[in-house]
């Protein structure tokens, strides 16, 4: 069943130019020239129930407009959405009882009380009943490890324990599908990774649908099979991270070790060079010569290990930014 | 209409959880609210300094006697004490909502937006010395005018202020909402502050047109001179049906313009 449906989804915001200086600023204070920034434009995919979704993209992309817009928060230029069957913004409260959004870099907790009162609010935001919320509460806090924290003013935590109470307030209802915009920003390599594993776990556990963006290729790699890659507004890639490269890349990798000094001529014929030593290479072959390349290699050349290689997933997202940008 | 009911008691128990939440907040930090309540006392002995200055002059302006005067500034203080304990804080934080995009996430919960945003944060520090100054000179003036202070006159004058209450969430909340679309709005904020100060005199003393305009339509003078001539039986039959629509007039008028507005909202960088 589709959760999640988004068809030409498209959203514009109108800004001004200021030139540096107090001139510019005198002129802009009567006269603004408005331009318009297509911040989303045309965004199209579907999301079953259950899935784990990842939304890759560089800054500025519209990964967070196009959240905002699924969870209610903005109103779209045009284009249609629906997620749990409900219209986002049309912000009904059924709709807003069924999901939860986090975002990394904005809190619902209150900042001067301990965790578990700003929980006690969200039980009645939600009509939660006893027996549930304190169950819940009792699962999450124990999955997450901080049920010793709940007690702590939320301003003392650390900023992991603190996207961890994040986390348990935007659970405690159970949503049906949940947001999470750049869940692990600024979190050290462990809480990142325990932030990971609780999610995936809580994916596979309770079959929530999740849509999840993040700059960390990592967050992506490890708990989205499906990955929407955005630029620019459009999106670029909808499939598995692990075969970006297949569709936009013709190209693999082959590692070197030579048993003596090869002349670097001698290797260029087989492809580009990325990496030489004399007795190392690392050459990018393009995949329709693969084997005739590998096999006059190893007979011509005195090799001592022979490795085939992808391109990295990084340098191939990183081409399929680059080449959306120098179309646009 | 059952649906209406059980919103309407969910909201009721959010508010006092918030005014919980808020007053827990205020506790976290003892040296700040031993050092404000302190302040706020010494406000206090000020306020009774006004009293005092009041009888010294002993003159009556435009027909109202020291002791109405005293009625009306103390009705004055008790309605600055409900307006800084209750809406405040909340609507002077409105813009820096709107300008942060902090508004984002309570526009996903289940709740009233207007709700949240305009009533979640109560102050229960700056409006203490008010409500006890403003309470004091109330009864006493009722006591040297002669007025009975019973359940009648109490219940009369509790509504009156409850009425007043509405206008000023409304009055007040309107100049705010405009920040959907200036986004800062320190200098509009300034103006509304200076049109509550239009409040610590009596109408009487500017001109009918003037009193008409500010009962009426920026029913400014609405809030401390209706309670008040409600105690002194001044208030006729006009003001006294007004007394029960603007509040359902004005209370609509914020609500509807706060809908229209928060379409307007286009959250921030993230």
């Amino acid at each position: 069943m589709k959760v999640i449906k988004v068809d030409q989804l498209s959203k514009s915001f109108s800004y001004y130019k200021k030139d540096v200086g107090f001139k510019s600023s005198l002129k802009n204070l009567f006269h603004r020239e408005k331009l318009v920034k297509e911040a989303v434009s045309g965004v199209s995919f579907d999301i079953d129930e259950g899935e784990i979704v990842g939304f890759l993209g560089p800054n500025g992309a519209g990964k967070t407009t196009t959240l905002k817009m699924l969870s209610g928060i903005l109103f779209p230029t045009s284009g249609i959405a629906t997620v749990l069957g409900y219209v986002p913004w049309e912000r009904k409260k059924d709709f807003k009882m069924n999901f939860s959004i986090v975002m990394g870099q904005k809190s619902q907790l209150w900042w001067d009380l301990p965790a578990n009162e700003s929980l006690h609010l969200n039980k009645y935001i939600y009509e939660i009943n006893d027996y549930e919320f304190n169950h819940t509460l009792g699962e999450l806090s124990e999955l997450l490890d901080v049920k010793d924290l709940l007690k702590v003013q939320v301003r003392r935590l650390s900023l992991g324990e603190r996207m961890k109470m994040e986390l348990i307030a935007a659970l405690i209802h159970k949503p049906k599908v949940m947001f999470l915009d750049e869940p692990t920003i600024g979190l050290d390599i462990i809480s990142q990774k325990k932030i990971r594993e609780f999610l995936k776990y809580y994916n596979q556990k309770t079959k929530t649908t999740i849509l999840l963006t993040s700059h960390y290729m990592n967050d992506i790699e490890d708990m989205c099979r499906r990955t929407v890659i955005i630029n620019q507004g459009q999106v670029v890639y909808d499939g598995e991270l692990s075969k970006v490269n297949e569709v936009f890349t013709k190209k693999k990798i082959i590692r070197l070790q030579l048993t003596e000094w090869v002349e670097e001529k001698l290797l260029k014929e087989f492809g580009e060079i990325k990496e030489y030593t004399g007795l190392s290479a690392t050459l990018e072959v393009d995949k329709t010569k693969l084997k005739e390349h590998s096999r006059i290699i190893l007979e011509r050349i005195p090799v001592q290990d022979f490795n085939i290689e992808d391109i990295p997933i990084e340098e191939g997202i990183s081409l399929l930014y680059q080449k959306r940008g120098s179309e646009g | 209409m059952f649906r209406l009911y059980q919103a309407v008691n969910k909201h009721m128990k959010i508010y006092v959880l918030f005014m919980k939440n808020s007053l827990i907040g205020y506790m976290e930090y003892r040296a700040n609210l031993f050092a404000a309540l302190t302040m706020e006392l010494v406000y206090l002995f000020s306020k009774i300094l006004y009293v005092i200055a009041i009888y010294q002059t002993g003159i009556d302006i435009n027909g109202v006697s020291p002791d109405e005067i005293m009625l009306f500034i103390g009705t004055y203080i008790i309605m600055t004490a409900i307006y800084t304990g209750l809406f405040m804080d909340n609507f002077y934080q409105l813009p820096e909502h709107i300008r942060n995009g902090t508004l984002d996430i309570y526009i996903t919960k289940p709740l009233s937006l207007q709700f949240i945003a305009t009533m979640r944060h109560v102050n229960f520090i700056l409006p203490v010395p008010n409500l006890i100054a403003g309470i004091t000179m109330v009864v006493l003036a009722c006591q040297r005018l002669q007025i009975s202070i019973c359940f009648m006159n109490a219940a009369g004058y509790l509504l009156t202020l409850l009425s007043s209450t509405c206008i000023v969430y409304a009055v007040f909340l309107i100049p705010q909402i405009l920040s959907f679309w200036t986004v800062k709005s320190g200098a509009i904020t300034e103006i509304a502050d200076r049109c509550w100060d239009f409040n610590n005199m009596p109408m009487t003393i500017y001109n009918k047109w003037m009193q008409r305009i500010g009962v009426f339509i920026i029913p400014v003078f609405f809030i401390t001179n209706l309670p008040s001539m409600f105690l002194v039986d001044k208030l006729n039959h006009v003001y006294a049906v007004w007394m029960v629509i603007a509040p359902v007039v004005f209370l609509t008028l914020v609500r509807v313009f706060w809908n229209f507005a928060v379409r307007n909202y286009t959250s921030a960088s993230s």
